[in-house]
């Protein structure tokens, strides 16, 4: 299909007896911003770099722009690993012209990007300064021109947001929703389930190697299907057992907070508490957030105890 | 694996080639070293030339047996060195060590000469000194009390003395040994001096720049920067753009050196150079060398010996995670280099030797030993072509056991893989 960006299917990958990735469907559609959710050792890395064809599958089969990767296609994504780094000693633009021709670019039409993306960045005047004269936050910032340098199709990012400052960590994700807007793909990787929240259209989420789940976002915490609603309110909570409302009661000062169990319907609620003459403080019917639907899917595989498992799994054996 | 893209190696060379040529170091390194060496090598010329003469003169007393009354050993002394002067001295040669050296302290002579009557049996004459004698000397020296014996025998027969000690005076005769080569006749200290300067050249450029690529790679892996290359690259266009990169800067480095030799012995430069080389024996002067043989066979086995080692040191910069492991892994690739360095040094006066033939045809050695065997021409074509056949099918296996290692193993963090882990990366890598 031609919408897709990204296809994996029934893709496997283990080390030694490890199993990094096991029989993951996935597909990115283009123009989309797109999660890939999992604890620390689920399996991220490991299916990034097998979309990069940087590790070959043991099964099936890896798709970019609707074809099996290659070195033209490998040319149209860029990559922002998790690990990042510079030649220490070596000026930026060199660096930057280097990252870009590496991607097919010509050594002059790199050159011109460079610089206008360094002015974008306020490191205009830094262009022959050597990496290791910068900040951090610097160095982070010409990492990033790296990526997009070459203009990519597919922007690849790996746990973007760690190590940044909340400073850095605003200005990445103004870049990311800049280039979303201008049609790039783009599928980045995170244990931070809030920042994909904000972020993504989709997302996928992945635990002990395995996919726990994925969709649309709207549609993933619709079909959690178990909408809470939050009532808070002055007076006297016994018209709630007189309607059969069972729920969590909760004593909140002066008031009372009630968290109404699945399978209720909320309006029905407000619409007696009303009538009960009660004074209703709060009212919010709120679907579940990503972190409570994948802690609840993933079970006993979830964030805590799974990734554990696998992290140790995967940084013992042989990459 | 395949479908390594030229425009990515070529990329990766030019980065490597330039961050390395512009490096201050590399200047200082490049034009410091051939000065340094013109200065070694001129600079006691010089200072002979200035002290006037060949050296500073030796006024030595003779103390002879009576029996060699009638030899002019003082003419036989300046025959064999301009700055030998001598008187014959009424010392007795029979008296103590303790004693010559006692009547010497009084005396203005910087030695005594004492050739006691057992010298023609076979025993020593002796020279008693104040002063420091140089080797060159001694041996002059040695020489005259030689023909000061002939003179004695000859006299003995019935010979004058006076036409003895002349005509011993007159020839002043040297060896030369002119070596027997397919492409012409060559002095041959001069080609084991040219053999071992080269070679000398080899093992420096492989264990330096071999240390160069370990660095390297190590740098991409702790800086994370491989893990950005890698999304560009394949591994095998990143070590080999590394390899043939650095590679280049060597041979900068050599062509560099080269010219320089050749624009100052062309403007005479190097006369002080050759001055000290022919005080030791040598004489360039006149000299007709296989330039062409030697320039090629220096250029092949640099080129094929660097791919050699420097893939097997890219490795090791693969499979190490710091300075401290890569101390360790380096010295099994290091011995491959030293090792025949130190043959060549051993055999370089019997280069025809059955043994340096058998080692010049192992592979990791014949980069370095059998470059000294064709330059002293013993190499047989036979044998010159199978080292060659036998290092490129050598160079093959290594490149592809490197490249298995360094695919795997710039992707590792931490600790050093240990050898069952390196095994299973050859076979899965």
């Amino acid at each position: 299909m031609q919408d897709a960006a990204i296809r994996l299917t029934g893709v496997s990958k283990s080390f030694g007896a490890t199993a990094a990735v096991e029989s993951l469907d996935l597909t990115v559609p283009r123009g989309s911003i797109y999660g890939l959710l999992g604890p620390n050792g689920a399996g991220k890395t490991t299916t990034i770099r097998m979309i990069l064809d940087i590790l070959g599958p043991d099964q099936g089969t890896v798709e970019v722009l609707g074809q099996r990767i290659d070195d033209r296609l490998r040319c149209r994504i860029g990559y922002l690993p998790e690990e990042r780094g510079l030649y220490q000693r070596m000026t930026i633009i060199d660096q930057l012209i280097f990252l870009a021709v590496l991607k097919g670019m010509p050594r002059s039409e790199a050159r011109k990007e460079s610089m206008s993306w360094l002015e974008r960045f306020e490191l205009g005047d830094r262009a022959d300064s050597m990496v290791e004269e910068l900040s951090k936050g610097m160095q982070q910032k010409v990492q990033f021109i790296g990526t997009i340098l070459h203009r990519p199709d597919i922007l690849i990012l790996d746990e973007p947001f760690s190590g940044l400052d909340p400073l850095n960590v605003d200005l990445l994700k103004k870049m990311v929703l800049e280039r979303h807007e201008a049609g790039t793909t783009i599928l980045f990787s995170t244990h931070m389930i809030e920042d994909a929240e904000q972020l993504c259209g989709r997302v996928c989420m992945i635990a002990g190697a395995r996919k726990v789940l994925d969709g649309s976002v709207s549609d993933v915490r619709a079909s959690a299907g178990r909408n809470e609603a939050v009532l808070r309110f002055r007076g006297d909570p016994s018209f709630l057992r007189e309607n059969g409302f069972r729920g969590e009661l909760q004593r909140r000062g002066e008031s009372y907070e009630l968290k109404l169990a699945d399978g209720t319907d909320s309006r029905e609620l407000l619409r007696r508490a009303i009538q009960a003459g009660l004074e209703v403080e709060h009212f919010e019917v709120r679907q579940p957030t990503l972190r409570e639907i994948f802690l609840e899917r993933a079970g006993k595989k979830g964030l805590d105890t799974s990734g554990h498992g696998a992290y140790a799994a995967s940084s013992g054996g042989a990459l | 694996m395949t479908n390594l893209s030229v425009a990515r190696v070529l990329a990766i060379i030019r980065r490597e080639y330039l961050f390395r040529v512009k490096n201050k170091w590399f200047l200082i390194t490049t034009f410091g070293l051939p000065v340094l060496m013109i200065a070694l090598s001129t600079v006691p010329a010089w200072l002979t030339s200035r002290a006037g003469g060949s050296a500073s003169p030796l006024y030595i007393g003779i103390v002879a047996t009576p029996s060699l009354r009638d030899v002019d050993v003082p003419a036989l002394l300046r025959a064999e060195d301009d700055g030998l002067a001598s008187d014959m001295t009424g010392q007795d040669p029979t008296e103590s060590t303790d004693q010559l050296a006692a009547s010497l302290r009084k005396t203005d002579y910087n030695a005594y000469l004492v050739i006691g009557d057992t010298v023609a049996r076979g025993g020593p004459a002796i020279l008693l000194s104040k002063s420091g004698v140089s080797q060159r000397r001694q041996s002059a020296i040695q020489r005259a009390v030689r023909s000061t014996m002939v003179a004695a025998g000859l006299q003995a027969e019935g010979l004058p003395a006076a036409r003895v000690t002349e005509a011993l005076q007159r020839p002043r005769a040297h060896l030369s040994v002119e070596r027997v080569g397919s492409e012409g006749v060559a002095h041959q200290d001069v080609l084991a001096v040219l053999a071992m300067v080269l070679c000398f050249v080899l093992y420096m450029m492989f264990i330096v720049y071999g240390q160069v690529i370990v660095r390297g790679v190590l740098e991409e892996k702790n800086s994370d920067i491989v893990e950005v290359l890698i999304s560009s690259v394949r591994p095998t266009e990143l070590m080999l753009g590394k390899v043939l990169g650095i590679g280049a800067v060597g041979l900068t480095q050599i062509a560099i050196w080269a010219v320089t030799v050749g624009v100052l012995a062309l403007y005479g430069l190097l006369s002080g150079a050759a001055v000290t080389l022919s005080q030791a024996g040598l004489d360039l002067r006149g000299l007709s060398l296989p330039y062409v043989t030697i320039g090629a066979a220096f250029l092949g086995f640099y080129l094929l010996g660097f791919f050699l080692y420097a893939s097997a040191f890219a490795a090791v910069g693969a499979l190490v995670g710091d300075d401290q492991q890569a101390q360790q892994m380096n010295f099994p690739v290091m011995l491959l280099i030293i090792v025949p360095f130190v043959l060549a040094f051993s055999g370089i006066n019997t280069p025809d030797a059955g043994w340096l033939a058998a080692a010049s045809l192992f592979p990791f050695f014949s980069p370095i030993l059998m470059l000294v065997r064709i330059i002293t021409g013993v190499a047989p074509a036979w044998q010159v072509v199978t080292s060659l056949v036998l290092l490129v099918l050598t160079i093959w296996g290594v490149a592809w056991v490197a490249g298995r290692l360094y695919r795997v193993g710039i992707l590792m963090k931490g600790k050093r893989p240990t050898l069952p882990e390196i095994m299973r990366w050859l076979r899965y890598g």
